[in-house]
């Protein structure tokens, strides 16, 4: 077994110059990225449909003075029409749904942040939806969406937040590694040449999302029409349509079981918990009223990490509706268009439920008060 | 697993570096698992399909080794025979049935063959050609069978060449298992060089130019004239760059570990005639049919015709071994028309050369003869690309719509940057293959001040890094 585990010379002088060379190549990277990708590339090139909403919030800025913010959650659930109407009995208010598909923490802290500074946004309430990171799927994992979001902070409360939460260790590992990839990607410019092209090509062609959704619809799209335009009716008589349908009754069973055992709860995501604190303090800096929303999650780790993090938070800035005890309507199959998300008479009702509670923080802590008051 | 995947660049230097560190009696064990590894990544289960062929042909080479006469023949038809069947069963058998089945509509029997739901294991056709080639040069006494079954195993299945060849013959290969591979630099850093180049023309050509041809190969009806012809062209360096790189990869990281694997591509797209684009395209391939299919069948030394039917008999089979369709079956047989096209027209052609002049002009006269190639190479590439035949058929009736309006820059919609850059690349690609007509660009670098060298590579790794497209396309060979 003589030379076992022993690098020859020849071996040490090798791997020496490779490493080198990736440091090398590793610092023109981080000048080209500095001195020219990101000059060409705006805050919000993730996809089509973000730079859809945000070029058009910017352009009508002074129209709205709400705004919902998340994932499909809130883009196919909730109506600011049907909103606005129910509102309008107390307060005069023009809202926008600012919701995209996937637009999930910490990306979307990112766009908020960016909508703020770099677009200097002013709304007088925002409703951000609350949600735990997506698990990118391995066919995904090198695309723009992944990383162009990904800055250094980004990263290191990405990874800082995984390690702190409660989510089960595989997804934790998941987590970090994909971040960590999407992080060279991004380090090393891996692709970007090919995704600055699309991005520009995209800028070009048609937008992904029409007038009649931003305008009429004020960014609102019902998943069942969402979900017709791409030809997909037949869904609801498909296997994975009724297999998610037992899904929805496990989590509505899981949702019960949290919500009963919520006092036992002793811990939190302090990682987390940072962020939103800063959320709040930079929207309050704008005159912006920030409240997290809860929708309904379908895993148990969901809600270990999410209700104890909501319970922190002051209660003029959340609006929860994940409870199935006291929201069952929103876990029945008929105001369900998937596992994920109610078809168009639930999210009418998911609307009237978040208007009405929306009213009660209104009605106890005027805009004009200490935002974070409790 | 794929050489253009995160998980091929954590693989490869845990291995390689393993492999140096280990005595080497005990690096086939390494070499063996993680090629076992290797292959699983892709579907788990279909190592067994691969052990099965090999148990086969483990056996079968030492029955043949240890029969005379009509027994040795038996053995080597029962081991052709079952490793067939594999490949039959998981490549040919629904081809088989669908063909079988629109015969018996055709004729109105009532009778038809249910098709089986399985999926072709990755690289099937490549390593059951490997197996077939050992059992083969031990039947005509050209190669001792192999009595240690790990070493065996490891002669099918080396990762490097296990899923896209090169295809090797054990002459070549096995007695280097056996051989001790000391950490040779230079040799490492060439092999690294070739990886890295192989990893250029798969990801920064290949992958771009994929996106414009599948646009018009998947919506055959909605291009016309120029937008198919220069797909065409696209789909001719794509499918190279995919294939050649896919080559260079395996060839060079065998090369790391100190393996010499068979060359596989020669620049082809500068070949005078289709003939020798065969001596220079898939050459593991093209030399296999040679020896085992077309030499078996009497070659050139029979009569005329008969020599036509044994050359174009033998691409058919090579365009159905790269696929159970019709579209390759065409494609195999259009490349056997050409060559004894080329037999039968020689004397007339070398006539209307003399009368041009073009014998006077060498130059020209090779330009010409460099350009039909291609263009004929081309023709039929659509075939092999094309979804079916009718759409093949389709694409060259739209083809022949030229329109200079057609030529934009949008031709393949908005993202023109990209195939302008793919343009510019395979300029880029074409001055070094110019360039290594020569020799070997690799050792011009090499004697070049460790500056220039250093700024070279450090370029290439930018350009490689920028501009490649990630997102983990299959090689297209994967599929045969």
């Amino acid at each position: 077994m003589r030379n076992l585990f022993t690098f020859s010379s020849d071996m040490k002088k090798l791997y020496f110059k490779v490493g080198l060379l990736l440091l090398l190549v590793g610092v023109v990277n981080v000048f080209l990225s500095r001195s020219i990708y990101k000059k060409i590339t705006p805050f919000f090139w993730g996809n089509q449909a973000i730079t859809d909403k945000r070029n058009y919030i910017v352009k009508n800025k002074d129209d709205y003075n709400l705004m919902f913010f998340g994932s499909s959650k809130t883009f196919h659930q909730i109506d600011p029409v049907l909103f606005d109407s129910i509102v309008s009995q107390d307060m005069e208010v023009h809202s926008f749904n600012y919701g995209i598909q996937n637009l999930l923490p910490p990306e979307s802290f990112y766009l908020y942040e960016n909508l703020l500074k770099e677009d200097s946004l002013h709304f007088k309430y925002v409703l951000m939806e609350l949600n735990w990171f997506p698990n990118i799927k391995y066919k995904n994992l090198h695309t723009r969406r992944n990383f162009y979001w990904l800055n250094n902070d980004n990263y290191v409360y990405t990874i800082n937040s995984a390690i702190n939460s409660r989510i089960p260790l595989p997804y934790k590992v998941w987590t970090v590694g994909t971040r960590s990839v999407n992080y060279i990607d991004k380090t090393f410019n891996i692709g970007i040449v090919n995704e600055i092209f699309n991005y520009h090509a995209q800028e070009n062609d048609e937008t992904a999302l029409t007038l009649d959704v931003l305008k009429d619809n004020k960014g609102f799209l019902p998943v069942n029409r969402d979900s017709a335009a791409k030809g997909e009716n037949s869904y609801f008589l498909s296997e994975r349509y009724l297999k998610e349908i037992e899904e929805v009754k496990r989590a509505s069973s899981v949702s019960f079981a949290k919500y009963e055992d919520v006092e036992t709860f002793d811990y939190y995501n302090e990682v987390y918990l940072e962020k939103m604190n800063h959320l709040i303090k930079l929207s309050e800096d704008r005159g912006i009223h920030l409240i997290f929303t809860m929708p309904p999650q379908w895993k148990s780790y969901q809600y270990d990490e999410l209700i104890p993090l909501f319970e922190q938070i002051p209660e003029n800035h959340k609006i929860q509706f994940a409870d199935s005890r006291k929201y069952p309507e929103l876990f029945k199959k008929e105001n369900l268009f998937d596992a994920d998300h109610v078809n168009e008479q639930g999210s009418r009702i998911l609307t009237k439920l978040i208007a009405e509670k929306f009213r009660i923080i209104v009605k106890n802590y005027p805009h004009s008060q200490k935002l974070t008051q409790n | 697993m794929l050489f253009n995947s995160l998980q091929f660049l954590i693989f490869f230097p845990i291995v390689t570096t393993l492999y140096f560190l280990l005595p080497y009696k005990y690096r086939w064990i390494l070499l063996l698992a993680a090629s076992c590894f290797f292959y699983m990544a892709f579907i788990p289960v279909y190592i067994l399909i691969l052990a099965i062929t090999i148990i086969i042909d483990y056996f079968a080479g030492i029955w043949i080794e240890e029969s005379q006469g009509r027994k040795k023949k038996r053995w080597l038809i029962i081991s052709i025979v079952s490793t067939c069947l594999v490949l039959f069963i998981f490549k040919y058998f629904n081809f088989f049935t669908a063909n079988w089945d629109a015969l018996a509509t055709f004729f109105d029997w009532n009778y038809s063959i249910g098709a089986l739901s399985i999926i072709l294991p990755i690289g099937l056709s490549f390593h059951t050609f490997q197996s077939l080639s050992y059992v083969i040069e031990v039947y005509r006494g050209n190669q001792k069978a192999e009595r240690h079954f790990g070493i065996y195993s490891l002669y099918v299945m080396f990762y490097p060449q296990l899923v896209a060849g090169p295809i090797e013959r054990p002459q070549n290969i096995l007695h280097q298992l056996y051989e001790k591979h000391d950490f040779d630099y230079e040799r490492v850093k060439s092999g690294l060089l070739l990886m890295a180049w192989g990893l250029f023309k798969k990801v920064v050509i290949a992958d771009r130019l994929a996106v414009f041809v599948n646009q018009v190969y998947n919506s055959p009806a909605e291009y016309h004239g120029f937008e198919v012809i220069i797909a065409t062209f696209f789909f001719a360096i794509q499918i190279y760059c995919d294939f050649s790189g896919y080559s260079d990869i395996a060839i060079g990281s065998a090369k790391v570990m100190g393996y010499d694997l068979m060359k596989n591509f020669d620049r082809p797209y500068f070949s005078k005639s289709v003939s020798e684009f065969w001596k220079r395209w898939h050459i593991s391939l093209s030399t296999w049919f040679r020896d085992y299919v077309y030499i078996s069948m009497g070659g050139n030394r029979v009569g005329k015709w008969k020599w036509y039917y044994n050359l174009f008999i033998t691409f058919v089979i090579s365009g159905l071994w790269h696929g159970a369709n019709w579209t390759f079956i065409i494609w195999g047989a259009l490349h056997g028309f050409y060559l004894v096209f080329a037999i039968i027209s020689a004397p007339l052609r070398e006539n209307l050369n003399r009368i041009l002049g073009l014998t006077r002009t060498p130059g020209l006269l090779k330009v010409l003869q460099i350009t039909m190639t291609f263009l004929l190479v081309c023709f039929a590439w659509i075939f092999f690309r094309a979804n079916n035949v009718s759409d093949a058929f389709l694409l060259i009736e739209n083809m022949t719509e030229l329109k200079l309006s057609q030529l934009s820059l949008n031709m393949f919609g908005t993202n023109y940057y990209s195939w302008i850059m793919g343009i510019l690349f395979i300029l880029i690609m074409e001055i070094i293959h110019l360039f290594q007509r020569t020799g070997s660009i690799r050792d011009y670098i090499s004697q070049k001040p460790a500056l220039i060298r250093w700024g070279l590579y450090v370029v290439f790794l930018i350009v490689l890094l920028n501009f490649g497209v990630f997102n983990n396309e299959e090689f297209i060979y994967f599929q045969f």
